[in-house]
């Protein structure tokens, strides 16, 4: 072998060679290998010996592997879906009927910020980063994620800061003010308790999770790429993943401040919100809204990933226009930061001013056509599987697109005023989170269920899930917009039979007890099929990118060799090629993966990766100890600093690879 | 050293005029780049400060820093599109390396990234000449 796979110059038990059937592949470079199963039994055992999570309850919390925080993820993230889908089918027993008494004023509060706060924080970011940190290793052909370590931190601060939020409903600590938490409503003076508190707190708490994630899939994403996988090779998914990431890191710090002043202002009287003193109640406005109007682009961009990934797999073909899906996803992101002000067409800023964000408002229809018009060249005359994940993506364009045309309407300043804080406003944004996150995260169920568990899903369960979530959700929502311009206010607990509202209320709840039954069809699916789906094989839906070139479930390794890419559809290219190139020389006795410069995935180096410990979790319980201790003194961010930092010298203590060298 | 994380040698081609090659690539990587950041840049910018200082020229009774301002990030955004189109002419010329492709679609990117800021600038500066400056501010 030669040593441009090992460029330290290590050999000693690689588990490289030419040792597979068949000629080199010509013309490629030397650290490529040819043949199949060019690793030998013994050497792949050693191998999964080596990048094994260690079982055991105690051993659960030490796992650092990319594929079981990216599970945890996705499932903790479905939890919360659940629980908050719980409390919306509470909201709407509650508007079924004028004058209702299922929930009082200040519970209705509570349920419809819980609801909010956790359907945008705890469930539709979560659950993307859970996809991206899952699949995206899988796809660039990596062994694991960059920093497993930070990985396992990010998971245990979400895993705590959801759990503690949702623990405050039954307490009857719940915050109330909303899911953006507007000043000087959630100032002390006018929400004395600890409802506000355990909010700003909960908001650290996924902010300090969600950063973490960013930072490690960016630099997985362009540094530990397989050979070969150039920027222009990538799997769309990934550049979503990619661009998500980016979003996080200049998002979530502006949401960081307005959430440390707000904690300030109510914990050691400082008045940067309060007017009276010279404060401003609209830096909240902007703070906040800088964070989270992209945000739900975070939530959108990983989304449109996941439908290119289904579209191709199921129309067999590479997908139209790589490069400008490319520039559409990079260019939703970019505008997305330019549109913030549009929730405050109503707050009496200068019209010029205005003018700017309804123009740049209009503008993002711009890349989403883009975008359309590239999955409908590739489907155009394409021979088109329907399967349940594609039913779903059908759902998705159908649902995405009419919020998109409310999403025009509404960013225009004078249609704006009239509707805002009505109904109408609450069926436009639901269009677009519920037809831009769950229906793609649905789709996305449904096709990787396979790769994740070894087993399909049922697919008739999901053709009836499909059908009843799309039904309900109409029903569900597409009254709300009649209710809107009817007059109906959002956040109300209950209305007087004479508004004559009554009636599109009742086909809402209806919808939503047809949308829960849809959802809990999936569940139940999912859960069903994890014991008695039909054995799923590697690559069930016939797949282009590398998840599908290793088993179901993925070894612990991810791949016995890591892969050398020459197109974007490696594993397409696989099924034609007599031989197919992977990477030769690693080690199996400890955790490499090899790093690729970040243009043209050349190898250049091999980095050794870390594996189980405990810290990150004990890490994060402090952490976690620190930010709940704030919301009864500022002592605790003293304390908290000194304990998490005698916790990361543990876990960042040297662990000396040389030694062993 | 401690090696930490094992970086090693690089792989890339030794030979004195492959490192020559390598080296200009390195080079020539970066240009399309800056399609990616100017356009982004110059339309964060007239947006961002525009708005802010609309209530100033309120005040001052005139129009004339927001023109300079729009002159200024029109002419980032042609700094960023003349850069990617550069990279992409060049990235015809380079017919043999097998990087053609990735450059040649990060010059694309680059390029169409900084047409849509252009546009925003446009309908954003449009926009405004149907509004007084001090509409909407009462004093
Ligand atoms: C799936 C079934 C769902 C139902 C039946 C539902 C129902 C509701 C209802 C009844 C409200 C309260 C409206 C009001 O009183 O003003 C509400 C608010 C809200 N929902 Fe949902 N929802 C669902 C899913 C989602 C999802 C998936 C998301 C986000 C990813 C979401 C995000 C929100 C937000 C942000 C609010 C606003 C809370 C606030 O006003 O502060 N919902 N939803
Ligand atoms: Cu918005």
């Amino acid at each position: 072998m030669t040593d441009a796979t090992a460029p330290d110059g290590t050999r000693g038990r690689g588990a490289g060679g030419a040792r597979g059937h068949g000629a080199e592949p010509e013309g490629l470079p030397d650290y490529v290998r040819g043949g199949r199963d060019g690793l030998g039994e013994a050497e792949l055992a050693e191998l999964e010996r080596t990048w094994q999570s260690p079982p055991g309850f105690l051993a659960w919390f030490t796992h650092v592997n990319h594929t079981n925080i990216g599970r945890r993820f996705i499932i903790t993230s479905l939890v919360f879906f659940a629980l908050a889908g719980l409390l919306a089918l509470a909201m709407r027993l509650q508007l079924a009927q004028p004058l209702n008494d299922v929930l009082g004023p200040e519970a209705y509060n509570q349920v419809m910020t819980v609801h909010g706060t956790a359907m945008m924080f705890l469930f539709a970011i979560p659950a993307m980063e859970g996809a991206a940190i899952y699949l995206a290793p899988l796809m660039v052909g990596a062994r694991d994620m960059a920093f497993p370590r930070l990985n396992a931190f990010g998971y245990y601060v979400y895993l705590i800061g959801g759990t503690v939020f949702f623990l405050s409903l039954p307490f009857g600590l719940a915050p109330d003010a909303g899911w953006f938490n507007y000043v000087p409503l959630s100032s002390k003076e006018f929400s004395a308790g600890y409802g506000i508190d355990v909010w700003t707190t909960m908001i650290t708490f996924i902010e300090v999770s969600a950063l973490t994630a960013a930072v490690e899939l960016i630099v997985t994403i362009l540094k530990l790429r397989a050979p070969g996988m150039s920027l222009d090779r990538m799997p769309i998914f990934v550049w979503a993943v990619l661009v998500m990431s980016f979003m996080i890191l200049f998002a979530m710090p502006s949401v960081i401040v307005a959430s440390a002043l707000l904690m300030m202002d109510r914990l050691v009287d400082t008045a940067f919100f309060d007017a009276a003193l010279g404060g401003s109640p609209l830096l909240w406005q902007h703070l906040f809204w800088f964070f989270g109007h992209p945000e739900v682009y975070i939530i959108l961009v990983p989304a449109l990933g996941i439908v290119t990934s289904i579209v191709v797999t199921f129309t067999r073909r590479s997908v139209f226009g790589y490069a400008a899906l490319v520039l559409a996803i990079v260019g939703i992101g970019m505008v997305s930061f330019g549109l913030w002000v549009h929730h405050m067409y109503t707050t009496g800023l200068p019209l010029m001013g205005r003018s700017f964000f309804m123009a740049a408002s209009a503008m993002i229809a711009i890349p989403s056509g883009v975008q359309v018009y590239c999955w409908i060249a590739t489907m155009w005359g394409a021979r088109v599987r329907f399967a349940t994940p594609m039913l779903f993506v059908l759902g998705f364009f159908a649902i995405f697109i009419a919020g998109g045309l409310t999403g025009v309407m509404v960013a225009s300043v004078p249609f704006d005023r009239q509707v805002h804080d009505s109904y109408f406003v609450v069926a436009h944004f639901h269009y677009v989170l519920v037809g831009g996150s769950v229906f793609p995260l649905l789709a996305g169920l449904y096709y990787w269920f396979p790769k994740a568990t070894g087993r399909m899903m049922s697919e008739r369960a999901g053709r009836w899930s499909c059908g009843l979530v799309f039904v309900g959700f109409n029903l569900a929502f597409f009254p709300m917009h009649q209710l809107g311009l009817e007059g109906m206010p959002r956040r109300v607990y209950t209305y007087l039979p004479e508004t004559g509202w009554t009636l599109l209320n009742q086909l809402a709840t209806a919808g939503s007890a047809i949308l829960a039954l849809g959802f809990a069809i999936t569940l139940a699916n999912a859960a069903l099929s994890l014991r008695r789906g039909a054995p799923a094989g590697d690559d069930p839906w016939d797949g282009p990118t590398l998840e599908w070139a290793t088993t179901s479930p993925p070894l612990n390794c991810n791949f016995a060799r890591q892969a050398v890419v020459q197109s974007g559809n490696p594993v397409w290219d696989r099924r034609r090629a007599e031989v197919s190139a992977h990477v030769g020389g690693l080690r199996t006795d400890r955790r490499e993966t090899i790093v690729t410069t970040v243009l043209d995935a050349r190898p250049h180096a091999v980095q050794v990766l870390p594996g189980p410990t405990p810290w990150p979790f004990v890490s994060a319980l402090v952490a976690s100890a620190a930010f709940l201790g704030l919301i009864f003194t500022p002592w605790a961010y003293v304390l908290g600093f000194f304990a998490a930092f005698v916790t990361f010298v543990l876990w960042f203590w040297p662990r000396r690879p040389w030694r062993e060298d | 050293m401690p090696d930490i994380f094992h970086l090693g040698r690089d792989t890339s081609p030794k030979d004195g005029r492959e490192k020559v090659r390598a080296a200009q690539e390195g080079r020539e990587a970066l240009t399309p780049w800056l399609g990616w950041v100017c356009g982004p840049a110059a339309w964060a910018l007239h947006q961002g400060i525009g708005y802010a200082m609309v209530p100033w020229l309120c005040d001052l009774g005139t129009r004339w820093p927001y023109h300079l301002l729009t002159v200024v990030s029109t002419g980032l955004c042609m700094v960023g599109a003349w850069a990617a189109l550069h990279a992409l002419r060049r990235s015809g010329r380079v017919r043999s390396e097998r990087s053609e492709g990735r450059l040649r679609m990060m010059a694309l990117v680059g390029l169409m990234l900084c047409a849509a800021a252009l546009t925003g600038i446009a309908i954003e500066y449009g926009a405004s000449f149907w509004l007084s400056v001090c509409a909407g501010i009462d004093r």
